[in-house]
């Protein structure tokens, strides 16, 4: 491709002397060199050209891009450069524009739609909260099924935590909590960000052995660029309002049974008139507008021998709930140098994180503002309550105003809760790396690498005097909590690298290395109320009012201190032998030996991940081609066997504590501990044709085994047993087809991604043995657990996200609901679990996005449409907010007067919602599609580019 | 540090080449904040059969709160529910699974009762000294037994070490006459190891002592007998005389009181469930209308004025079974407290239900108790009285006049009950009828029984007594499968068992329960015949 622009250019004058000159701003320049020199014009990321001078007193040439260099090489598992023609799988690359022209605080969320393959839910939290992210569909019952992120060739682990269980406990965890957090992949800066490689399937991550199943996302981050000084300022700033929202009432007001009433949490009183009307409605008068400022600077500069990037960024925001806020600094500094006649490279890097947010809430119920600002009651002031903190000359101190209740659900003044119920987090995280490699011969060379990332976390709770005593453990003076987490992790690899031909047909590409990485966590929490001399404190002295520190927390406080070590160390090899640039053979291996297999009885120590794969260049065995039609074809195949991390400490389980005491019990011990194994394969083509266009499809299908989980299994005299059986199935298709043409100034790059997943779990456990007691059990059921009386079920033949409602209304023999002589319908829980009424499955059938980019000069325009297709939504929330009477959906009824039921029945609003609103809520009447088009991005823009150039003092050379 | 890098590195590189460096895996793969041993100073055998009493009433607040305050606090007549966002509850007969699966689902109860029983056994094992397992089997009853009373048939027998509830399930009868083995098991055990002693920190009921231990065997052998009077009158005949004329009797002092003694660091959780949270339980109105009827002396050690009282002089309860929301959150909170302290220990039996037990097997039943129903009965209230520390004892004794008042509901009188709720007074009658004679000696156990709900409640399906107001009409939301006069019988299976246990739970519905799943069928042996 050609380009239009005047570029500065290096030249010479004379193959191999070090005489020469740099353009100017415009191009030009001036130089007088011998009749009969070559001149060799040279500029990064361009092919050079050499031009014979003869007694011409003007040269002008047009540069090409170096589209082979640029074009062609991706970024694989452990950062190993490939061909692109020579992959066997599905990589799909991200340049930094598509991360940072919309940019997300987690850049994760910016991935959304352009990528085939990839299901990213971003959370709750707001600003920096953690990403899902799931690539070809939910894989594990127990274990996390998120992907893996790799920076610079080195995995970073984020906790893993466990994807669910199936006690009634863990899962109400959803219900109940609502701290919000952020994850360690949202530190990133995206400026840092060169570029990134999805690598959904598992034969792509197959190098990452044991953590590969769930694919990757390889992010490359950027070096110092050679020959100029440049240094890029950006400022941006983003505002958030809420889209979507519930749709509130706030015509009725406070009360029961359509009475009139000044108190109660319900909304279910008389219609209000204009004398009190308070038209009361949260987006207005409680969210805020959300404001995201993202500073940064990043410099390059370098020589041929040493580049040096060094960046800083700020973002700074507040969220559209009040007294939210994340921020963000970050520090990087890369130098690389070469030593040694260019054959030895030294790439050491630097990077200092600080990170502080507050108030980052999640869903849940506890602490979060959300219950009181969407349930107000609607007959009451807001204005009122806004004054949310009132002198109490009793106390001395400020209490808090709310005169509407708990709700059961610790419901308190939103303001309160966001000004006196503080989550905070403070982080300070540093990353240092370094890179050595040394060219050895010019097809072998070696290189190592050894990254350490440290990060020490804060999370304090301060919940002031007067806060909701469940929530304080009883104290009325307050509640304090911290929460120091300490994270280390040190990776280290070797890496050897082949990269030869054999005459003019053969060549070969192989590495063989080893790694080693370590992962620890640790952490204290000290967790406690403010004694404050009543009952519950007898005994004690207590503590000062609204004073948070350890040693003014009551003895009754938790202390705890938990953490948790893995090493994993590794070989692996990988070779890819080319035969005419047109077919190609890739074999990988890689060995792992992970702490979590050791046991006092453990019978295996480490597990072997191969896949092969094979690629062919059709177009190249069409020497006829008209490349205007079609200039490129490939087709691929690939297979591998690869795992899910292994759940830790099951082949070593001890005696855990339960909150007052040590349990008794541990776990049985798994002997014979293997991965949950993920077997898969893939198909795909890819194809450029009539010019413009680029079409990618890939079929895959993945089996995961060997599902770690607790069937609640009899093991004499250990609490639980894990059992390694079932097989759960993904299978689908990613798409994606770009088009790119240029008319004169106008550019427009448009892709659209389409995927879709098939989930299927095969077995769940089918004649397995407990290891306990030899004998032989099945399974045709496993209960996940779920919200309520919405279930999620494994059943063999079905799918990882099917939910079931356990539930329903009490019907009559004609299976019309059951109306009693008081109006009243009642609910009755199924029996038989076959009769168990099933919602649906969560889980997409399909993603699809359709993104545009239109320039114009230095004009641009974009915009992304995305559309998810299929699955079902629960909502509690709907359910709750009809059952306070603050939906529209109960004001409409009202209007009504009644909602038909049997086809002609008439029931009363408030016994309709009274029932299947209430208590769990029956899941079918809050189902809802998730199918849903958005448009996901919108951008307009003009760029000035002012470049600013150094003169070197010495002059390059090139060869 | 750099050198520890430096070293980790070298050992990296190394390992990958001569994998000697895994050896440190097991270390690695010990959680460093999990012990991997508790043998010392007798750990084990304490933090079990701490395990073990937890499994009668939980120290943790949400299981215990459900089984004692919602469950039994509600239909024993002691507690009403006080949130005013509550409006699907046991006491209106509409809960919700979470409610009321607690007993049997809850992984508080069984799994811990069943772990801790396998640890201590293999203690007893491993020492040779049965007296740990022997205690273990005691609580074990006691324990099972509120989980039977409140289903009906339940996994017992076929149950495995683990406490996993997805097997068989068993008849109450047999669940009760398997009771009764593993109770005589372990007094007879007791009894051969009558000096022997437990660490006392390893035991926070009796501190150690042996004796107290089958004292309190006999007395809960003799509750028991006394539920199935009914349901196998020889049988408890049988068992009630066993217990009372075993070697070391039952409990007839205070100081032999069951009770866990557990609480001060750690906090009482019933004191937790009823006091935070603006109050999720208070008094309800039945016991307040008797103690008040009575003149009782006790009430100022059972209940305390709500803050924001209705009238700081005036006791007054919330009516069970009322619409939450319609009283309202600011008309709830000045309803009488429950009077509790954060270190209280947690009662299991007293002296008081013993002598009252052994009144009504003497006056309704014939069962030779060792002494005269009069001299139980009062014996019974003296105890309670001393018990709590409250005087008059005698005045009350000889009171044959005062009956239980009506109830005026103070919010605008919406829940009051106009009816006289019972007759019975407080002087025993020796010429009275033995139905009489019931209602009496019951009516004096259950105020004697204060916060022991599920004892309670478990009476008042056997006998009938205490006479307690009917749910409220428009409280009543079960569909018609609740009789309001009657309250709950049961509860429903928990839903789990439908996914986790079907087949199972499904012949027990077809084979031991008397009628279809759900809080109207009565168990086994609530079949006194009605009058």
């Amino acid at each position: 491709m050609q380009t239009e622009n005047r570029l500065s250019a290096f030249l010479s004058w004379k193959k191999g002397t070090a005489n020469g000159t740099i353009t100017d701003f415009e191009g030009n320049y001036t130089l007088t060199v011998p009749e009969g020199s070559t001149l060799q014009f040279s500029y990064i990321g361009y092919k050079a050209t050499e031009m014979p001078v003869s007694n011409q007193s003007s040269i002008n040439l047009t540069m090409r891009e170096d589209s082979e260099m640029l074009d062609e090489v991706v970024v694989t598992a452990l950062g190993i450069k490939r061909s692109e023609k020579a992959l066997s799988y599905n990589v799909q690359e991200v340049k930094s524009d598509a991360i940072t022209t919309n940019k997300d605080v987690n850049f994760v969320n910016a991935l959304s739609g352009k990528v085939a393959g990839v299901n990213i839910n971003s959370s709750s939290s707001g600003v920096g909260g953690v990403s899902r992210v799931v690539m070809r569909g939910t894989k594990s019952i127990m274990q996390s099924s998120n992907a893996l992120y790799v920076i610079d060739g080195v995995p970073m682990f984020t906790g893993r935590t466990k994807a669910g269980s199936s006690s009634d406990n863990a899962s109400q965890e959803t219900e109940f909590g609502s701290r919000g957090s952020t994850e360690a992949i949202a530190d990133i800066n995206p400026e840092d960000i060169e570029s990134i490689s999805v690598l959904t399937g598992a034969a792509a991550a197959a190098l990452y052995g044991s953590d590969a199943a769930n694919g990757a996302i390889v992010i490359t981050t950027k070096k110092g660029q050679a020959g100029k000084l440049s240094v890029t300022v950006s400022s941006n700033t983003e505002f958030t309002s809420p889209f979507v929202m519930p749709k509130f009432q706030n015509r009725y007001g406070t009360g029961i049974n359509g009475k009139y009433s000044t108190s109660g949490e319900k909304s279910w009183g008389a219609r209000l008139t204009g004398s009190n009307y308070y038209g009361y409605n949260p987006r207005d008068d409680y969210f805020q507008t959300g404001i995201i400022g993202t500073e940064s600077v990043s410099l390059s500069t370098g020589t041929d021998k040493n580049q040096t990037y060094a960046s800083a960024a700020a973002v700074n925001s507040r969220g559209i709930v009040p007294n939210n806020k994340y921020n963000r600094y970050n520090f990087t500094v890369r130098n690389t140098t070469s030593f040694l006649n260019d054959k030895m490279k030294l790439d050491i890097g630097a990077s200092y994180i600080l990170q502080n947010d507050r108030n980052m809430i999640n869903q849940g119920i506890s602490g979060n503002p959300l219950v009181g600002a969407y349930l107000f009651p609607r007959g009451n002031d807001w204005e009122d309550i806004k004054m949310y903190e009132r002198y109490d000359p009793a106390r001395k101190t400020y209490t808090q105003y709310w005169p509407i209740g708990s709700a059961s659900m610790q419901m308190q003044n939103p303001y309160w809760v966001n000004y006196r119920n503080l989550r905070e987090n403070k982080k300070d995280r540093y990353m240092l790396n370094a890179g050595l490699s040394y060219q050895i011969l010019d097809w072998l060379s070696v290189s190592g690498r050894v990254r350490l990332d440290n990060s020490t976390n804060d999370y304090t709770e301060k919940f002031y005097a007067s806060t909701d005593d469940e929530l304080t453990e009883g104290s009325s003076r307050g509640l304090y909590n911290i929460e120091r987490t300490q994270d280390k992790q040190l990776y280290a690899d070797f890496l050897i690298n082949i990269n030869k031909t054999f005459g003019t047909d053969w060549s070969l590409q192989a590495n063989v290395g080893g790694s080693f990485s370590d992962v620890r966590e640790d952490i204290i929490k000290v967790r406690g109320p403010i004694a404050d001399g009543s009952d519950k404190f007898a005994g004690e002295p207590v503590g000062l009012t609204n004073w948070f520190n350890i040693q003014n927390l009551s003895s009754t406080t938790d202390r705890t201190q938990v953490g948790y070590r893995e090493q994993t160390q590794s070989l692996f090899a990988s070779a890819e032998i080319g035969y005419k640039s047109t077919y190609y053979l890739t074999l990988t291996g890689r060995n792992d030996w992970p702490s979590q297999l050791a046991g006092p009885n453990s019978t295996s120590k480490s597990f072997f991940y191969p896949s092969v794969g094979a690629s062919v260049l059709l177009s190249e065995l069409m020497p006829n081609l008209n490349k205007d039609y079609l200039s490129y074809l490939k087709i691929r195949g690939s297979w591998a066997s690869v795992g899910t991390p292994f759940q830790r400490y099951i082949a070593n389980p001890r005696y855990e504590w339960d909150g007052n005491r040590w349990n008794v019990q541990t776990q049985y011990p798994v002997y014979n501990l293997k991965p949950e194994r993920t077997e898969s394969f893939e198909v795909g083509l890819t194809m450029r044709f009539l010019k413009n266009f680029n079409l990618d499809v890939t079929y895959y299908n993945a089996k995961t085994k060997n599902q770690t989980f607790d069937p609640q299994l009899t093991a004499s005299g250990y609490s639980s047993i894990y059992i390694q059986t079932g097989a759960v199935r993904n299978q689908g298709i990613e798409l994606a087809l770009n088009y790119q043409n240029t008319w004169n100034k106008f550019t427009w790059d448009t892709g659209f991604t389409y995927s879709m997943n098939r989930n299927k779990i095969l077995t769940l456990a089918d004649n397995a043995v407990n290891p306990a007691t030899g004998e032989q059990f099945s399974l045709d059921q496993l209960d996940m657990g779920g919200l309520g009386d919405a279930r999620f079920l494994l059943r063999e033949g079905g799918t990882m996200g099917d939910l079931y409602s356990r539930i329903d209304l009490r019907r009559d023999d004609n299976g019309q609901i059951y109306v009693d002589q008081n109006g009243n319908i009642t609910t009755a829980t199924i029996e038989d679990p076959k009769d168990y009424i099933k919602l649906g499955s969560v889980l997409p059938k399909g993603n699809l996005a359709w993104r545009n980019n239109f320039s114009w000069n230095n004009f641009n325009l974009g915009f992304m449409i995305s559309a998810r297709l299929g699955g079902i939504v629960f909502s509690r929330t709907q359910a709750i907010l009809d059952n306070f009477g603050v939906s529209e959906t109960t004001a409409a009824a009202r209007d009504l007067g009644y909602m038909n039921i049997n086809n002609g029945d008439r029931i009363t609003p408030e016994n309709w919602y009274g029932t299947v609103a209430a208590g769990n809520a029956v899941p079918q009447y809050y189902t809802y599609s998730a199918t849903n088009v958005r448009l996901q991005e919108v951008s307009f823009g003009y760029s000035s580019q002012e470049r600013c150039f150094a003169t070197f003092a010495t002059s390059a050379s090139r060869s | 540090m750099k050198r520890y890098i430096l070293n980790t590195l070298m050992c990296g590189i190394l390992a990958t080449g001569s994998f000697s460096c895994t050896e440190k895996y097991l270390d690695i793969n010990s959680n460093p904040y999990e012990p991997g041993s508790l043998t010392a100073d007798d750990y084990a055998l304490g933090t079990a059969m701490s395990g073990l009493a937890s499994a009668v009433v939980s120290d943790d607040v949400n299981t215990a709160q459900f089984t004692d305050c919602l469950l039994g606090g509600t239909c024993g007549g002691y507690f009403a529910d006080a949130k005013s966002t509550w409006t699907e509850t046991i006491s209106n007969f509409n809960p919700v699974d979470g409610w009321t699966n607690v007993f049997l689902a809850s992984d508080r109860v069984l799994p811990v009762l069943y772990a801790n029983l396998e640890q201590v056994k293999i203690v007893s094992q491993n020492t040779g000294d049965p007296v740990p397992y022997a205690i273990a089997l005691i609580i074990k009853v006691a324990a099972m037994s509120r989980v039977t009373d409140a289903y009906g048939p339940i996994p017992y027998t076929q149950i495995g070490v683990d406490g996993k509830i997805t097997v068989p399930y068993d008849s109450q009868e047999k669940v009760y006459d398997t009771f009764f083995t593993e109770l005589d098991e372990a007094i007879t055990t007791l009894t051969d190891n009558k000096d022997a002693a437990l660490t006392a920190s390893a035991d926070y009921v009796y501190s150690g002592n042996v004796q107290q231990w089958i004292k309190f065997a006999n007395s809960l052998k003799l509750r028991l007998a006394m539920r199935i009077s009914y349901a196998n009158p020889t049988k408890a005949k049988e068992m009630a005389e066993s217990a009372v004329t075993q070697e070391f009797s039952v409990i007839e002092s205070n100081e032999d009181n069951a009770a866990w003694h557990y609480f001060g660091a750690v906090t009482n959780p019933l004191y937790t469930a009823v006091t935070y949270n603006t109050h999720d339980s208070r008094v309800a109105a039945d016991i307040i209308c008797y103690m008040n009827g009575y003149n009782d002396n006790r009430r100022s050690s059972y209940f305390k004025a709500a803050e924001n009282a209705w009238d700081s002089n005036e006791l007054c309860g919330i009516r069970r079974g009322c619409l939450l929301d319609a009283v309202g959150t600011e008309k709830l909170q000045r309803y009488t407290d429950i009077n509790i302290s954060a270190s209280d220990a947690i009662q299991w039996m007293n002296a008081a239900e013993v002598a009252f037990l052994r009144a009504e097997g003497a006056a309704v039943f014939g069962f030779n108790m060792g002494g005269t129903a009069k001299d139980f009965y009062e014996q019974g209230i003296r105890l309670s009285f001393e018990q709590w520390g409250a005087g008059g004892a005698d005045a009350y004794l000889n009171d044959g006049t005062s009956i239980p008042t009506s109830y005026t509901d103070p919010a605008e009188g919406l829940y009051s009950y106009d009816s006289n709720l019972s007759n019975i007074t407080v002087k025993w009658d020796e010429g009275a009828t033995t139905e009489e004679k019931q209602e009496r000696i019951i009516t004096q156990k259950w105020i004697a029984n204060w916060m022991l709900g599920n004892e309670a409640w478990a009476d008042y399906r056997r006998t009938g007594y205490p006479r307690l107001m009917p749910v409220p009409t428009d409280g009543n939301k079960s569909g018609g499968v609740v009789d309001s006069n009657r309250g709950a019988r049961r509860m429903p299976y928990p839903a789990s068992q439908n996914t986790d246990n079907f087949e199972n739970v499904q012949y027990a519905r077809d084979n031991y329960l008397n009628g279809p799943d759900n809080m109207g069928t009565d168990v086994w042996w609530a079949c006194k015949q009605q009058n």
